[in-house]
């Protein structure tokens, strides 16, 4: 597996805030699967309190090639973070290759598991090639309550 | 009615009002007012304020009996002032009521005052006349003046942008 450099949603959406959300960029994010809901939850709160923007979550395996570019509609007041939990290779594949329209709203982040994300990189060189950044979450640096 | 029943009279309704400004002062929930005070602390950072921040500042707590606290232990001006604070906040049916809240500001060596505390107590004192619930100490005196309530967020606010650059100078 190769090693990316580590991040917090905190972080990831410090540096959105700094380039603008509006900027075409693309994020591939990684995260133990059984964190997913708890970083998007996590991701959404900072999306909210940082940008001032809704998160808008898409689970993978409910988009089809054919309806792909109805993410592109994104409002300006959105972040869309597709989760990827499971191995989908004709959605990626037309992800690859719809790549520019994907991006064309702002920024978009492809969040999923070490595992897929590296089927990912090896089977959609577009995507790839686009990617602002690779990311891992790590979930002890997820920010929230502990106990006294 | 002599004079010091009168005082008490006034001190008392203060405190009232105190009591009822608190009442009506519900945040959101204790992690999402973390984030939003950390979120404005890193602002602080990029206009090169405050020199980096521990990202997990400030620290969420459970403590006794329910009580969520917002810990920081310490953020360093670039001036070389010292801010801490705490705040306890209490879970209520509309809301989280802040029960208690204390803000250190130590300021740097060459100014006229070395350090400012406010504070919300928990509770209204015995003698309100001595001792207001929410109050100003300026240095190390043991005078406790008046402060109006005031939202911790707005509270982070006027001391980053009025108590630390101009106070003391």
């Amino acid at each position: 597996m190769t090693e990316f450099s580590a991040t917090t949603p905190f972080r990831l959406v410090r540096r959105l805030a700094a380039v603008g959300q509006d900027a075409p960029s693309l994020y591939l994010l990684i995260c133990d699967p059984a964190e997913m809901d708890a970083v998007l939850a996590d991701m959404a709160a900072e999306v909210q309190i940082q940008l001032g923007l809704e998160l808008r979550a898409i689970a993978a395996s409910t988009l089809r090639p054919e309806t792909l570019e109805a993410l592109t509609e994104h409002n300006a007041g959105q972040f869309v973070v597709i989760a990827l939990a499971i191995w989908l290779p004709e959605l990626i594949s037309s992800l690859d290759r719809n790549i520019v329209l994907l991006t064309s709203g702002g920024a978009v982040a492809l969040l999923t598991s070490s595992d897929i994300a590296e089927h990912v990189l090896i089977s959609a060189p577009n995507l790839r090639n686009r990617l602002t950044d690779v990311l891992v979450f790590r979930p002890d640096e997820v920010f929230g309550d502990s106990r006294a | 009615m002599s004079i010091e029943d009168d005082l008490l009279g006034l001190a008392r309704a203060r405190e009232a009002a105190t009591d009822a400004a608190v009442g009506e002062m519900l945040l959101e929930a204790p992690d999402y007012v973390g984030r939003q005070l950390r979120a404005y602390l890193s602002r602080q950072v990029d206009r090169g304020q405050i020199k980096r921040t521990d990202e997990k500042t400030p620290q969420l707590m459970t403590l006794d009996g329910g009580i969520n606290q917002l810990a920081c232990p310490e953020v360093r001006f670039s001036s070389g002032a010292v801010l801490t604070f705490d705040i306890k906040l209490e879970k209520r049916q509309r809301g989280w009521l802040v029960r208690q809240f204390r803000f250190h500001v130590r300021l740097p060596r060459e100014r006229n005052i070395r350090m400012v505390r406010i504070h919300l107590n928990a509770g209204s004192w015995h003698d309100p006349r001595t001792v207001p619930r929410c109050h100003l100490h300026i240095d190390n005196s043991r005078a406790h003046i008046p402060f109006p309530v005031t939202d911790p967020r707005l509270m982070l606010h006027i001391i980053c942008e009025h108590v630390e650059p101009g106070l003391g100078t």
